[in-house]
């Protein structure tokens, strides 16, 4: 009699662990640092790079191009981080417990320069859609039609879009400074 | 070609993620990545580590994460790897590895839920009714959520405002007259900033408050006292916004406010206020603390994923006592109900269980394998409610009789003490009514 473990994986299976393990290993760290822009907490950003990986690895089997992997992570990372901006909006207007235990790093600020730390968080303070076109322009190096796929928005949306915070930004570094 | 502030914005991005990289988190240590069964997610975020992929079913995620820290048995140290081939290690883990049925139904005369009741949502039907019979009532308090009830009955409810408009703490009498107790105009804020009364517990005598700046996240930075004989607030701790110390929600015992704080430097301390002295006293120092609970007429906290009594009470039969942090609870002084979890043959269980002094093995009121979130939220003489994740439920235990309670918006509230069922509902568009009735005046739930 040979025994058949009912819980093990099926080759499609297995395949999707392989390829999404690939993606972990190469992009992980990349998607916190992108979160942790967009959220400021990096505990957060861990939960939302996870529950990213863990949705491709969900739906491996409907990727038809796996290159574009990278692609479907950065965009469920932008919209888990929108989700958790909402949900703190409302947990702020009705709050019933502290949550004093998030937040960045309590080290974070000491790594970075005076002019550094100027910047970061004069792009903290951005509306949410400029400083997520920022984030992905400067940080991630995507170009105007991939941040636009990603975040659903046309490409002269993305341009001006960058160009206000941009300016904001400036005017907000010179107004500290 | 790029501009100045494109130069300063790329570089100050890239500083800034080598500093996430170097900042204290450590690198997971696995190599390979693989689909565990069951959702591993931390709660305890000061100390946190990476921790590795899931890929659960989603609709377990939300609920599991609540939950998931029962399992582990030490919040500070890096997650091991998660194999498909061996469920993850329930060792020094409080919760159940054999299946938890059967289970009693009825324990000391308490009885675990059996059937529907005839009535529909006995909750609203008394609030209804009390509209009209001047007894309690129902109170159009916008963004004024419920905090908790005193064990005179009054409701502590907390706001969070401006630097122009801060956030209070008020105290509403069943009569639904309001008196503001405190006022967090002392917090410097810069203008982007809120503040606000965050969690709140009171006596006759005493409420104890903690008040919060908000800036994405909220950071405890006052911790105050009232005296309701004479109505002086005394701020007795104060922090600076955004402070690396980490003060958890106080609680109010046997007239004191005790707490926990957390240092980055990675001691950490429980600490009592003697408002007669007009001092602070450090209880307990050690590198794991949770924040202080008062349950079974005792106050407790857990230290190194142990509990350690301050003042004996009794602590249930069943409740856990080697987790990182207490389960998620509610209380009386008499009952207690908490959630807990079992795995038996892999298969993740929640469970709600019910226990008192002299009760030899807990009752279990709900015991769920589709991963609802379940969180208990008061007991009021007889009742229990809880929130199932997508509705209330409230248990009358005389009967085991439950009954769906007509709202479920995961930020409504209902809390009880002194007799008082308190009910915050939130609606659509983000007001809140706070309705507040006698327990005694809701009816014994039959089948």
């Amino acid at each position: 009699m040979s025994l058949v473990d009912p819980h093990a994986p099926t080759a499609a299976e297995s395949a999707a662990t392989g390829a999404v393990t690939a993606l972990f290993t190469a992009h992980r760290m990349d998607l916190i640092r992108l979160a942790v822009f967009l959220t400021d907490d990096r505990a957060l950003a861990e939960d939302l790079v996870q529950d990213a990986f863990a949705a491709l690895h969900r739906r491996w089997a409907s990727v038809r191009e796996p290159a574009a992997a990278i692609g479907y992570l950065r965009t469920t990372v932008v919209n888990g981080a929108r989700a958790s901006y909402r949900r703190k909006a409302l947990v702020r207007r009705h709050l019933r417990v502290a949550e004093p235990d998030a937040g960045p790093a309590a080290d974070y600020a000491l790594l970075l320069s005076e002019e550094h730390k100027a910047v970061i968080e004069g792009l903290r303070r951005l509306p949410r859609r400029q400083r997520e076109v920022l984030v992905l322009r400067y940080w991630s190096g995507m170009s105007e039609a991939e941040i636009a796929a990603t975040l659903s928005i046309s490409r002269g949306t993305v341009k001006s879009t960058a160009a206000r915070g941009l300016d904001a930004l400036e005017r907000a570094l010179k107004e500290d400074s | 070609m790029s501009t100045e502030i494109e130069q300063r914005l790329t570089e100050a991005l890239a500083a800034g993620a080598d500093a996430i990289t170097r900042s204290n988190t450590s690198e997971p240590t696995m190599t390979d990545w693989q689909p565990p069964r069951t959702v591993d997610r931390r709660t305890d975020h000061r100390r946190r580590t990476p921790f590795l992929l899931v890929a659960a079913a989603a609709t377990i995620v939300g609920a599991v994460a609540a939950l998931a820290v029962f399992v582990r048995p030490d919040a500070s140290r890096p997650a091991a790897p998660h194999h498909t081939s061996t469920l993850p290690s329930p060792a020094p883990s409080t919760s159940r590895t054999a299946a938890p049925n059967p289970q009693p139904r009825v324990v000391n005369g308490i009885h675990a839920p059996t059937c529907v009741a005839r009535q529909t949502d006995p909750v609203s039907h008394v609030l209804k009714q009390v509209l009209t019979s001047g007894v309690g009532g129902s109170y159009d308090f916008a963004g004024l959520p419920i905090l908790s009830v005193t064990t005179d009955g009054d409701v502590l409810a907390g706001t969070v405002g401006s630097k122009f408009n801060p956030g209070r703490l008020d105290l509403i009498r069943p009569n639904g007259s309001r008196t503001t107790l405190y006022r967090a105009s002392d917090v410097p804020l810069d203008s982007n900033q809120n503040v606000g009364v965050s969690a709140a517990q009171g006596d006759k005598r005493w409420i104890v408050f903690a008040v919060s700046v908000m800036q994405g996240q909220g950071d405890v930075v006052r911790l105050g006292l009232v005296d309701r004989r004479s109505g002086v607030v005394t701020v007795f701790r104060t922090l600076p916004a955004f402070s690396s110390t980490i003060i958890l929600p106080p609680v109010l015992y046997d007239g004191r406010p005790y707490w926990t704080e957390v240092y980055s430097a990675g001691t950490d301390s429980v600490f009592t206020y003697d408002a007669v002295s007009r001092r602070i006293e450090r209880l307990s120092s050690g590198s794991q603390l949770g924040a202080p609970a008062a349950i079974g007429g005792g106050l407790y906290w857990q230290r190194d994923g142990r509990v350690v009594a301050y003042r004996h009470g009794t602590l249930p039969a069943g409740f856990p006592s080697s987790l990182v942090k207490f389960p998620p609870l509610a209380g009386d002084g008499k009952t207690t109900v908490w959630t807990t979890t079992a795995d038996p043959n892999g298969r993740l269980h929640v469970l709600l269980e019910l226990g008192q002094a002299g009760m030899a093995t807990a009752l279990t009121l709900v015991d769920s394998t589709t991963a609802d979130t379940i969180v208990p939220l008061a007991v009021a003489g007889p009742y229990v409610f809880w929130n199932g994740g997508t509705s209330f439920t409230m248990l009358d235990t005389r009967t085991g009789a439950t009954a769906k309670v007509g709202f479920s918006d995961p930020f409504s509230t209902i809390a009880a003490g002194g007799g008082t069922l308190a009910v915050n509902q939130i609606g659509s568009k983000g007001g809140a009514r706070l309705s507040v009735a006698r327990i005694t005046d809701l009816p014994e739930l039959t089948c």
